[in-house]
């Protein structure tokens, strides 16, 4: 008996699939169980299998769409003919549940709604789950209730309403805006533990020591106390006028002023008057403030880790206030290890055509050591090399992607097929290795690239003779030359970067494993 | 095995190739196609590439492909439904093979699923995700953050989708997002801010996933991934 081919239904929303290919071609004699045609519905392929073994025939033309149910083909056993279009019709009735039964409508047994009443609905309205998020959502973004002692019931701070809601917004999400800035936890956050302007205006909200956010906690009362006092309030009146930042009960604008007292370099003008203020307004806010000052200097300051910043590069330099700094670094490599290593891996892949370069080494190397130095921007383990061949030729600069995280043998295969090529520079990398291996040539100073806070130059391999003990030996050395970005990379850093990356270079065998 | 003994298995398989996950996910679907093997979730993460719909052979992209493979980028045919894709670091992309006809549930509903199950990660760091009618994924204000796409034989999936984290952005600026010119792509990192690390987008999906679909999510620790994944 003919078996038919039916169109299945993918879901209760589905009207129509998009019969999409015939794998098997008219006539073709197929076997139970193989795919023989496939449709789609919401990014979703179905490989449709034959049910039983026999003569496959079409009836649906592929690049159309039809509806679940739908006898799109027949397997017809030995001896059978093509069935009449009548029966072909009978057979399509009872098509609908045989398609119900090879893909159970799910609703109806794994959840309770009912699926008779909403075929035609949205998958939004009979989908449950979907009802958890907007109350999960308002949660989170609705603010706190205002029960935090911020605000003070007081005239001068009508002005500034709207400002303490905001910061008390704010707080709903950070709940304890720091009252003075704490510079402990925002030295040397930076890539190479360089610290900006901008890590001193974030930091306090990013990292917050417990101790702290207890001597918070019990600084409010007092604060609410404060524009109670007649004459204070006056005073705060008088200031008010003088500039709208001034009240120093708000945590929002004493976090302002202490931002702009952190970043000296923005509001030059402003800044003396703002601290002066801010030390005004209490008579007992020295002593507080230094008992406050005790509790804070006693609790541990955890050593701040070095992390990679948010920003780019360019980024971070267009908010470096140094102006333009790109410094050297130079180190002597030994490369008796690694031309070691090339000879043995040359060996090892010498079927297969790929052949390691002293750049291979390198930049690999490179690319490790940028990478462990958290000045690679996540996963963006990128180094290019710019391969100086002649003089005659242009200076392409090859990214080599993942240059630290893919097996060696595939990274070196792939930048020896991209020096094949000789195709437009990209300059995204984090740095450029540039070789001078061809011409010679001992040592160069790179420059950084546009965007790049890393450039380094490796020069050709030169023998020395060196005495190992009763005879005279030879070493191969060759000269690493890094330029870095100073507002980018500190110093420190750097020379720790340069120094890594010699000793991955003089004990090349780490490289080797992803 | 009826709807209310949903399991899986889920295995965090780190930063691998496409062709390593995608062989694995073969063998998974082929295995429990005939019977065997647990229902698994792949969770992981791919060195960059971009992958073909089956119905779509030629990549929509927006550069020459001269310019794709001087990125390093791959570009891969597969057999899972829609159009051309980017898959790379910062992006999670979980697999599930998943034998629809014991759990019950039908094609349409696992993808909305899958949807969903993004759309509460979204929302555990404050974003509101959504999905929207006649075009699968997740969006974010209009803006595509989750891309879905399945194979499916013999009712078992695989395939899955695939959350931006904080991916290299500009690598989707080589490809028409789903063969659709105007689509604009985005990442969670974009969406709040700040970095967030694939490590708790994970555990947080896989938590979504089990509530999601109401199965019981079991991770299991692969200490020995090498010999999973082959080679990495």
């Amino acid at each position: 008996m003919a078996v038919p081919v039916l169109l299945p239904r993918l879901g209760m929303s589905m009207k129509t699939a998009l019969f999409a290919e015939w794998y098997e071609p008219d006539g073709a004699t197929v076997r139970q169980g193989e795919p023989v045609c496939r449709i789609e519905s919401d990014y979703v392929a179905v490989e449709i299998e034959a049910e039983s073994d026999g003569i496959l025939r079409h009836r649906a033309k592929p690049g159309h769409d039809f509806p679940a149910g739908e006898v799109v083909g027949l397997i017809l056993g030995a001896g059978e003919r093509m069935p009449s279009a009548t029966d072909l019709a009978s057979a399509e009735a009872p098509a609908a549940p045989a398609a119900a039964a090879v893909a159970p409508p799910p609703i109806a047994q794994a959840r309770p709604v009912a699926p008779e009443a909403s075929p035609s609905s949205h998958d939004r309205e009979i989908y449950e789950p979907v009802l958890l998020f907007p109350r999960r959502m308002t949660e989170a973004v609705d603010p706190a209730p205002t029960e935090a002692p911020l605000a003070p019931a007081e005239p001068a701070a009508v002005a500034a309403e709207p400002e303490v809601e905001e910061a008390e917004q704010e707080s709903a999400w950070e709940p304890v805006p720091g009252d003075e800035q704490d510079f402990e936890t925002a030295w040397r956050r930076g890539p190479g533990r360089v610290s900006l302007p901008r890590d001193f205006m974030d930091a306090p909200r990013r990292v917050l020591p417990l101790g702290r956010v207890q001597v918070e906690a019990a600084r409010p009362p007092e604060a609410t106390n404060e524009p109670a006092k007649p004459p204070v309030a006056a005073e705060q009146e008088a200031e008010a006028v003088r500039g709208p930042i001034r009240l120093p009960v708000a945590p929002k604008q004493e976090q302002e002023e202490s931002r702009a007292a952190a970043e000296p370099a923005r509001e030059p003008a402003e800044e003396p008057v703002e601290t002066a203020v801010a030390a005004e307004p209490e008579p007992e806010a020295p002593e507080e403030r230094a008992t406050k000052a005790g509790a804070a200097t006693t609790t541990p300051q955890p050593e701040p880790e070095l992390v990679a910043s948010a920003e780019t590069p360019p980024e971070r330099r267009a908010s470096a206030a140094a102006p333009s700094t790109i410094l050297n670094l130079r180190a002597t490599v030994h490369m008796d290890e690694a031309l070691k290593m090339r000879e043995q891996l040359t060996r090892e892949w010498s079927g297969s055509g790929v052949r390691p370069t002293n750049e291979d080494v390198v930049l690999r190397a490179v690319a490790r050591a940028v990478v462990e130095a958290g000045l690679a921007r996540r996963h963006d383990d990128h180094v290019g090399l710019r391969v100086l061949k002649g003089p005659d030729q242009a200076a392409p600069i090859y990214v080599f992607a993942g240059g630290a995280s893919r097996p060696f043998r595939e990274a070196v295969g792939d930048l020896a097929a991209l020096v094949e090529e000789s195709g437009p520079g990209i300059d995204h990398a984090q740095c450029t290795v540039t070789s001078l291996e061809a011409f010679g040539i001992d040592d160069s100073l790179p420059e950084p690239g546009r965007d790049q806070p890393l450039a380094m130059s490796m020069g050709a391999i030169r023998r020395l003779p060196v005495v190992d003990g009763e005879r005279l030996g030879q070493t191969h050395v060759l000269t690493l030359t890094l330029a870095y970005d100073a507002r980018v990379v500190g110093e420190a850093a750097a020379a720790r970067l340069l120094a890594r990356v010699r000793d991955l270079v003089e004990a090349p065998y780490a490289l080797l494993v992803a | 095995m009826s709807a209310d003994q949903r399991s899986i298995k889920v295995y965090n398989l780190g930063t691998t190739s496409y062709g390593d996950a995608h062989a694995l996910q073969r063998r998974l679907q082929a295995q429990r196609r005939e019977g065997g093997g647990v229902d698994s979730l792949l969770i992981t993460e791919h060195r960059p590439v971009i992958t073909l719909g089956r119905s779509h052979p030629v990549p929509s992209l927006r550069v020459e492909a001269d310019v794709v493979r001087n990125y390093g980028i791959e570009i891969v045919q597969t057999e899972r439904g829609g159009d051309i894709t980017y898959h790379g670091p910062g992006q999670l992309v979980a697999y599930g093979i998943v034998d629809l006809k014991a759990w019950e549930c039908s094609v349409l509903d696992f993808v909305s699923g899958l949807e969903e199950t993004a759309i509460g990660v979204l929302a555990d760091w404050g974003v509101r995700g959504e999905r929207v009618e006649g075009a699968r994924g997740v969006w974010v204000g209009g803006r595509k953050i989750a891309s879905v796409g399945l194979h499916v034989r013999r009712w078992v999936t695989m395939h899955g989708i695939a959350l931006n984290i904080d991916p290299d952005m500009s690598h989707f600026d080589l490809i028409n997002p789903c063969g659709m010119p105007e689509v604009e792509m985005t990442s969670l990192s974009a969406e709040v801010g700040k970095q967030v690390g694939i490590d708790e987008v994970g555990e947080s999906f896989v938590f979504h996933f089990g509530r999601v679909l109401a199965c019981q999510a079991e991770v299991v620790e692969l200490n020995q991934r090498k010999s999973v994944v082959g080679g990495q």
